[in-house]
């Protein structure tokens, strides 16, 4: 009778890897609760936008949606660098990608302003709270996002990059792809159907 | 002593056939694991010299007491299913309707005046009290005003919550006269337990010598009233998901 | 690892090691079982008694001035929080918590979490929801009266029950305790994925872990659902939204959507953890292999799996479309299958075993003996047209107190009973908690059985006064039958209360290994040490329920002894995970 003790000698996918990953399952299930609310209260009623909201911007969305699409294809390149062992190429990237995260957050920013100029208000109809609250929640996860990818900037200054730093980056990627696949939803529900 | 209270709708029946349908199953099912498990710990307890019989499982046992289960409870859900449609399912073609809205603490019955429409100034209004006529299916329009109530008529086996913004029908057949008690059966407030109504079945005459009467006893109005008087104006909106 | 010299604040308060945080569960859970429980009583007492004045009464907040009478208003309080504390902060935080935190290492061989920062967190962000419900009875207006459930419109808007800050207080609560569940998900999952002992596959962790590993799915999964569900409660009743508003474009319907949809895995969060303790438990005291492993691991996935398909059920007569009705008992009918199947299994461990009669023993049989009756009681409402009467009745709340407190908190004792040695190096006393056993087992019955008849009659819930409708006044008497022993059931937990903390200071010091039990934590000493294993972790070599192996001469074969038993293949020795 043999042994073969398969588990603890090789090396698997580390901790933080396998984290991020349950931890985004979690919030996923979050946002699908926001969308499956969406869909409810979308369907539910009998017109929508009810009688004398503005409609919501679908070409400035469009581009605020290509950004962020933009920022993860950058920070694609920064974990290419990461692998590759570049790590001044790591660092411009990732400072690419909250660049570009910052971009997105003023596309966002003007579309708020603009609807809100319209007349578009919070509270008074569930057409309103839905589009502010759930683009919000969405800003909000985006900004934790770009302020981790700043960070990660600002640190990394050596020419190598440190172990945990290593983890810390693929992890954020991993974040901040799903703060993009999670706006393309939310685009798709809230301004395409 | 009876378990249940007295059945007195036509669907009565069918609701009590299903729970006694299902007590006999499990039942019996409760008496098997129940006597298997008291008569194991008693003959299986520890005695010196004996040994556990090492054994892993049976997976021809996992299959019987997967199937056997599982038959039942095909069989029951295709009971159910058809004794749901009968009672929610649908409602049937009939000229009795009431409206019942459910308020922060009571229910407003309303009948059809004259005029035949609800929500008229004409209307039947009575408070925590509702008369029906045997023998003839009812169509119950059910309304909340504020929160979330639930209409229960114990002997007749009819819940059904009443939910804001929304108009929600059921029907009831009763079968026999006689005085019954009506309930709200979802959490509405502090009044909560207070929001008790009665339920008169009467006999197809007295119900409608009752309703001429009460129809006649409406005062007109001193003005000219522009809209429905009381009722909630609430749009009317899809059924809810 | 230079532990003398960790300060005090660090070893016990902001402790990272998993067995500490696990203890701080245990106990800040137990505590909020108390209260729960004390909170039930009063409901009992209205019941029981509606008219009378709770004793000494007179002096207690909320009853005071009333002269010592519960009224109608106090009375939904005292059941809403009762189901609030009991769910949040007692049975979810001392199942995954406290037996998640200390055993998973433990059991699979690790020495410590994946994460022991976001583990310590993890109890620290769970300790404020714990004082913010506490803290909503002393507001103004008190604490949430709208039921666990917490149904808008009338937890939506303050003026439908005088309720304001209390509310709002229990949805933020729920939130902390939310995402301390969730972070503890994380770090369960991933410490079960990535850091089990060599030799540890999937299929030769107890079913203990498993059913651990499975709840964490559940309550990562279905947990923030329940948040988002919150969220937009907060804001209809703090910014004027309509979520669930009836105008406004707002679906009232849509929360018990999103609640259930969380809820009801909730529900499974609250059994699996007891089941798979049970498993272990029975395995053990009867000195054999759990019968049909495989069928137990996979009914675990099942019924969590199925678990998230049936939310509707609770919502049969909701005004919900009657198809979707249909569709939501097929799937329940269907969950009730995988629980039958764990149910003959233990049966079949019971068999022809060599029972032994701990204090642990006896309450994981009777985890059996009162889930077969909570587990068929459901069978009733699933059946949509059955529902229609009981649905809201007593018949309900019954089913509910079997499989939680019959199934789950027996669960519970049996846990506390097995693990404590191992916890806090001491035996806790056993003929003291053989009487609380058997008092419990029977005042337990004799408090809840009735329910069922009470909702066969057609009693409600969440009514302060029976005696206000004709039908219920000649079930009354059970009414009173019940609340006396509700009140003795209560009392009789004083035992197990005093006996758990004399034990602690003056129980017998335990041995390593006090069941001569299977699985790894036996391995380490009671208690375990920091990094729980010394030089040397674990290595496996076998399934966790080699007891009375033919051929070896003890009855029970570690799953880390290196002992090989001639013309014997332990279990599992070929099952890769």
């Amino acid at each position: 009778m043999t042994i073969s003790p398969r588990t603890g000698s090789e090396p698997g996918p580390d901790n933080s890897r396998v984290g991020t990953m349950v931890f985004l399952m979690a919030g996923s299930m979050f946002f699908a609760g926001l969308i499956g609310a969406y869909v409810v209260l979308r369907y539910g009623g009998p017109v929508w936008p009810p009688p004398g909201m503005p409609p919501l911007p679908v070409g400035l969305a469009g581009g605020s949606t290509a950004v962020i699409a933009l920022s993860s294809l950058a920070l694609w390149r920064a974990i290419r660098a990461l692998r590759g062992l570049d790590a001044p190429g790591t660092r411009r990237w990732l400072g690419v990608a909250a660049g570009l995260g910052i971009l997105f957050l003023a596309l966002q920013a003007t579309q708020w302003s603009r609807l809100l100029a319209r007349g578009l208000e919070f509270a008074v109809t569930t057409y309103g709270t839905t589009f502010y609250a759930f683009t919000g929640v969405h800003a909000l996860h985006a900004v934790s996002g770009i302020l981790w990818l700043l960070v990660l900037v600002w640190r990394q200054r050596e020419l190598w990059v440190p172990e945990r730093r290593r983890r810390s980056i693929e992890a954020g990627a991993l974040y901040w792809h799903f703060v993009g696949a999670v706006w393309v939803f939310l685009y798709v529900a809230l301004y395409l159907l | 002593m009876h378990w249940f209270p007295e059945g007195v709708s036509t669907y009565s029946g069918t609701v009590d056939g299903l729970f006694k349908l299902i007590l006999i199953v499990t039942g019996v099912a409760f008496v098997l694991t129940e006597v298997l498990l008291f008569v194991f710990a008693w003959i299986y307890r520890r005695r010196e010299g004996r040994r556990a019989t090492y054994t892993h499982g049976n997976n021809t046992l996992e299959l019987i007491w997967t199937i056997v289960p599982a038959v039942f409870l095909v069989f029951l859900a295709f009971a159910s299913a058809r004794g749901w449609k009968a009672i929610k399912g649908s409602v049937p073609m009939t000229d009795e309707v009431v409206t019942v809205t459910g308020a922060q603490f009571s229910w407003e019955f309303r009948y059809r005046g004259a005029d035949g429409a609800f929500d008229t100034p004409d209307d039947v209004v009575i408070n925590d009290e509702l008369r029906l006529p045997v023998g003839k299916p009812v169509k119950i329009r059910l309304r909340s005003k504020d929160v979330i109530h639930s209409l229960f008529l114990p002997n007749f086996r009819l819940k059904q919550d009443a939910v804001p913004g929304v108009t929600i029908e059921v029907w009831v057949e009763p079968t026999k006269t006689g005085t019954y008690e009506i309930a709200c059966a979802e959490l509405c407030g502090f009044g909560h337990t207070t929001m008790r109504g009665t339920l008169f079945v009467l006999s197809a005459e007295e119900y409608g010598a009752w309703l001429a009467e009460a129809q006649a006893a409406v005062a007109p109005p001193a003005e000219p009233t522009a809209g429905a008087p009381g009722a909630t104006e609430t749009p009317q909106q899809a059924p809810p998901a | 690892m230079s532990e003398h010299e960790t300060p005090f604040i660090r070893k016990y308060i902001f402790s990272e090691d998993h067995k500490v945080i696990g203890i701080q569960f245990l106990f800040v859970s137990l505590l909020f079982m108390i209260v729960g429980g004390l909170l039930a009583m009063l409901v009992r007492w209205k019941l029981g008694f509606p008219d009378q004045p709770v004793p000494l009464g007179t002096h207690l907040p909320f009853l005071a001035e009333n002269e010592g009478h519960i009224g109608d208003d106090v009375y939904n309080m005292a059941f809403s929080m009762h189901g609030s504390v009991m769910i949040f902060l007692a049975i979810i935080p001392i199942l995954a918590g406290a037996f998640g935190n200390f055993l998973i290492p433990l059991m699979i061989g690790a020495r410590d979490m994946a994460f022991p920062k976001l583990n310590m967190l993890s109890f620290w962000i769970g300790v404020p929801g714990g004082i913010l419900m506490a803290s909503s009875f002393f507001v103004e207006g008190g604490a949430a009266q709208t039921g666990w459930t917490s149904y808008p419109p009338l937890a939506a808007v303050e003026a439908y029950t005088g309720v304001g800050t209390g509310q709002n207080l229990w949805i933020i609560s729920v939130l902390f305790l939310g995402t301390a569940s969730i972070m503890g998900a994380v770090n369960y999952i991933t410490t079960i994925v990535n850091m089990r002992a060599p030799g540890m596959y999937f299929f030769r962790m107890p079913l203990t872990i498993w059913a651990l590993f499975i709840t964490a799915v559940l309550q990562l999964m279905a947990t923030p659902v329940l948040a988002s569900a919150l969220g937009m409660l907060l804001f209809d009743r703090t910014l004027g939204t309509h979520f669930f508003a009836p105008t406004g474009g707002g679906q009232v319907l849509l929360w018990q959507h999103l609640f259930w949809f969380y809820s009801h895995p909730a529900v499974y969060i609250m059994i699996l953890p007891s089941m798979g303790f049970v498993s272990d438990i029975l395995a053990t005291f009867a000195r054999k292999p759990i019968f049909g492993y495989k069928a137990m691991a996979f009914s675990i996935m099942g019924i969590a799996g199925l678990g998230f398909i049936v939310w509707g059920h609770h919502m049969f007569q909701s005004g919900m479309n009657p198809a979707l009705g249909t569709a939501f008992m097929a799937s329940t009918m269907v969950i009730a299958l995988p629980s039958a199947i764990k149910t003959f299994n233990w049966l079949g461990t019971l068999w022809r075993g060599q029972i032994h009669y701990t204090p642990a023993m006896m309450n994981a049989m009777a985890f059996v003996s009162t889930f077969v009756i909570g587990g068929l009681s459901g069978i009733f409402m699933a059946s949509t047209p059955v529902d229609i009467f009981i649905h809201d009745t007593y018949f309900i709340v019954a089913h509910i107190h079997y499989v939680l407190f019959g199934g789950t908190l027996f669960g519970i004792f049996a846990a506390i009973n097995y693990w404590f040695p191992k916890m806090f190096g001491r035996m806790l006393n056993q003929t003291v908690n053989t009487i609380h056993f058997v008092l419990t087992f029977i005042f337990f019955n004799l408090t809840f059985f009735p329910m069922h008849i009470l909702g066969m009659g057609g009693h409600m819930r969440r009514i302060s006064d029976p005696n206000l409708y004709e039908f219920l006044k000649p079930w009354q008497p059970w009414n009173e039958f019940i609340s006396i022993n509700a009140f003795l059931l209560g009392a009789t937990q004083l035992l197990f209360i005093a006996n758990f903390f004399w034990s602690l200071f003056k129980g017998k010091k335990a041995d390593r290994n006090p069941w001569r039990a299977n699985t790894l934590e036996w391995v380490a000493t009671s208690p375990a040490p920091h990094g729980n294993w010394g030089d040397q972790v674990p290595t496996v070599y076998r399934g966790p329920y080699e007891f009375s192996v033919p051929g070896v001469a003890e009855d029970y074969l570690p799953q880390s002894s290196p002992a090989t038993v001639p013309g014997h293949a332990p279990a599992g020795a070929a099952a890769r995970a």
